[in-house]
C-alpha cells in the first residue's frame, strides 16, 4: 500500500505541540505526536514510502506502530494511489439557514415580560431555532410555563434553561413536570443546588435536568473553556474554520433589556422596549466578532483543540486586543497542560479588569 | 365444513365463518383449511408530537443545538 489516507470526517489539526484527529461523526478527540501530524500531506495522506526514508529505524518503527493504532481506531485506512482519488476531503462550507441562530435571554429577577407573542415572531423571522434562558432569580411557575407554552408552538427546536434551584419546586416535582410535559427543553439547569448530579439523564441530548452547586447569579460566569464543553462535530469544526465559534449568528438581551450580541459584552444596539430584534441586527457593528475565527486569535492559532473549542471574546487575556486568547481558557498549547485559569499570575491584570 | 373455535368469546370469527360459509363459491378451494385468530386492535394512545416550527413540521423528538449555548459552568 502507498498512502495511509484519514477518512474524510477525522479531520487532523496541528498545534505547537502536538496535533489532534478529530473524528466529526464519533465525537471523538485523538491526540498524535507532531511528528507524525507533519508527514501528513494536505493534512490527509500519509505516504508510507516517504516515511521510510525520512524518518530512521526505531522512530519508524514506533510511527508505524502508531499509524496501525490510527486503522484500529477506524480514524484511517491504507490506499494505493488510483484508490486516494476515490475519497475526497470533507466540504467544509459551513452554511446555517438562519440570520441567527441562538439567542440568549438573561433575566436578573425572573421575569422576562417581554416574551409574548410578538417577541417569538420576531424570533420566527430570523429564524433562530435555539433559544437560551438564564435566570439569574426565580421565575415564578407560571410566569415560565406561559414562556414554554409560547416556544411549544413556536419555530423554536429546543430551548436550555438555567434556573436558581429552589427546595419548594423541588419538593412539588415542579422540574421534572416542566422536563416530561415540555419536550423542546434540551437542558433544565438547577443551580445553587445542594449537590452537583444529573437528575434525569436525557435522551439524545434533550431532555436533561441537572443539578449544580455553583452559584450562577450573573452573566460574568458565562465563557468558561474546558475539554467538557468541547464540540467535536462536522457544524462546530466548519462554522469555526470561517466564523467566531461563539458569537457567529447570535443576539441576545441582557439583564437590563439591551439587544446585544453577547450580554457579556458593553455594546448595545438598542433596549428591547424601543428596537426590534432585525433592526438591532442590521445597525453596524452588531456582526463585528462574527468573522473573528480561532485561526487570527493568539495562543489559540497555535492550539490543536481550535476547531472544537467553542471560543469567548467577552472576556479576554488582554481587555483591549479583539483577538486575545479568551480569560477563561486554562490551557497552554505550547506545553500541553491544562491549570486553573484563575490562578494563573499574567491573567490576574485581565481578572481585576473584568470583576 | 371449517372448524369452528369453541370459545364463545369469539362470536365476531363465527359471524365471519358464517359469511365465508354463505360465499364458498367465490372463495379458493383451500378456503376450508384456513384457521382464523382474533387479534383485538388496542387503542394507543398516539405519541405525542413536537411541533417544529411554521411548516408544520412534527417529530417524536426535538433536536439539540451543535454547540454550547454559553460556557456558564463545567460540565
Ligand atoms: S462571548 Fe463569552 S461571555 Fe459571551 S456568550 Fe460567548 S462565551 Fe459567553
Ligand atoms: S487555547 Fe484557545 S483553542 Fe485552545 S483550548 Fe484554549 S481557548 Fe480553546
Amino acid at each position: 500500500m502507498d498512502y495511509l489516507l484519514l477518512y474524510s470526517n477525522c479531520v487532523l489539526v496541528k498545534g505547537a505541540n502536538r496535533a489532534t484527529i478529530c473524528d466529526l461523526q464519533k465525537g471523538d478527540i485523538y491526540p498524535v505526536p507532531k511528528l507524525l501530524a507533519d508527514l501528513f500531506q494536505e493534512d490527509r495522506a500519509l505516504d508510507l514510502a516517504l516515511l521510510k526514508e525520512q524518518v530512521q529505524d526505531e522512530t519508524a518503527s514506533w510511527l508505524l506502530q502508531l499509524i496501525d493504532t490510527l486503522v484500529a481506531s477506524q480514524l484511517a485506512f491504507y490506499c494505493n494511489r488510483q484508490e486516494r482519488k476515490r475519497f475526497p476531503a470533507l466540504h467544509t462550507e459551513w452554511l446555517f439557514p438562519a440570520h441567527v441562530s441562538h439567542c440568549i435571554l438573561d433575566s436578573a429577577t425572573g421575569r422576562l415580560d417581554y416574551f409574548t407573542e410578538s417577541f417569538i415572531a420576531q424570533l420566527g423571522k430570523l429564524c433562530c431555532n435555539f433559544l437560551q434562558l438564564r435566570f439569574f432569580g426565580t421565575p415564578a411557575i407560571t410566569h415560565l410555563e406561559h414562556i414554554l407554552r409560547l416556544i411549544k408552538d413556536a419555530q423554536i427546536k429546543s430551548v436550555e434553561i438555567l434556573v436558581p434551584w429552589n427546595a419548594a419546586y423541588e419538593n412539588a416535582h415542579t422540574y421534572a413536570k416542566w422536563i416530561n410535559e415540555y419536550k423542546k427543553i434540551s437542558s433544565l439547569i438547577c443551580w445553587g443546588a445542594p449537590s452537583t448530579h444529573v437528575v434525569i439523564p436525557g435522551v439524545e441530548a434533550m431532555g436533561y435536568l441537572l443539578y449544580t452547586g455553583e452559584q450562577i447569579n450573573t452573566a460574568t460566569h458565562c465563557g468558561i473553556i474546558n475539554q467538557g464543553l468541547f464540540s467535536t462535530n462536522i457544524t462546530t469544526y466548519t462554522e469555526s474554520l470561517h466564523f467566531n465559534s461563539c458569537l457567529n449568528r447570535k443576539i441576545s438581551i441582557d439583564v437590563q433589556g439591551n439587544i446585544k450580541n453577547c450580554p457579556s459584552m458593553t455594546d448595545s444596539f438598542g433596549h428591547i422596549t424601543d428596537t426590534s430584534l432585525s433592526e438591532a441586527l442590521n445597525k453596524p457593528g452588531f456582526k463585528r466578532y462574527w468573522h473573528i475565527t480561532k485561526d487570527q486569535i493568539a495562543v489559540c492559532k497555535d492550539c490543536e483543540f481550535r476547531h472544537v473549542c467553542t471560543d469567548c471574546r467577552a472576556y479576554l487575556e488582554d481587555p483591549e486586543d479583539a483577538c486575545s486568547k479568551p480569560l477563561k481558557c486554562g490551557y497552554d498549547p505550547y506545553t500541553g497542560e491544562w491549570e486553573e485559569w484563575s490562578q494563573h499570575p499574567m491573567k490576574q491584570k485581565a481578572i481585576a479588569y473584568y470583576f | 365444513m371449517i372448524r369452528r373455535p369453541e370459545t364463545e368469546r369469539q362470536k365476531i370469527i363465527d359471524e365471519f365463518l358464517d359469511w365465508l360459509d354463505a360465499h364458498r363459491h367465490n372463495l379458493p378451494v383451500n378456503a376450508s383449511t384456513w384457521t382464523f385468530q382474533l387479534v383485538e386492535k388496542r387503542t394507543v394512545a398516539e405519541q405525542e408530537l413536537v411541533t417544529l416550527g411554521k411548516y408544520n413540521a412534527q417529530k417524536a423528538r426535538s433536536i439539540p443545538f451543535y454547540k454550547p449555548y454559553t460556557k456558564i459552568f463545567k460540565f
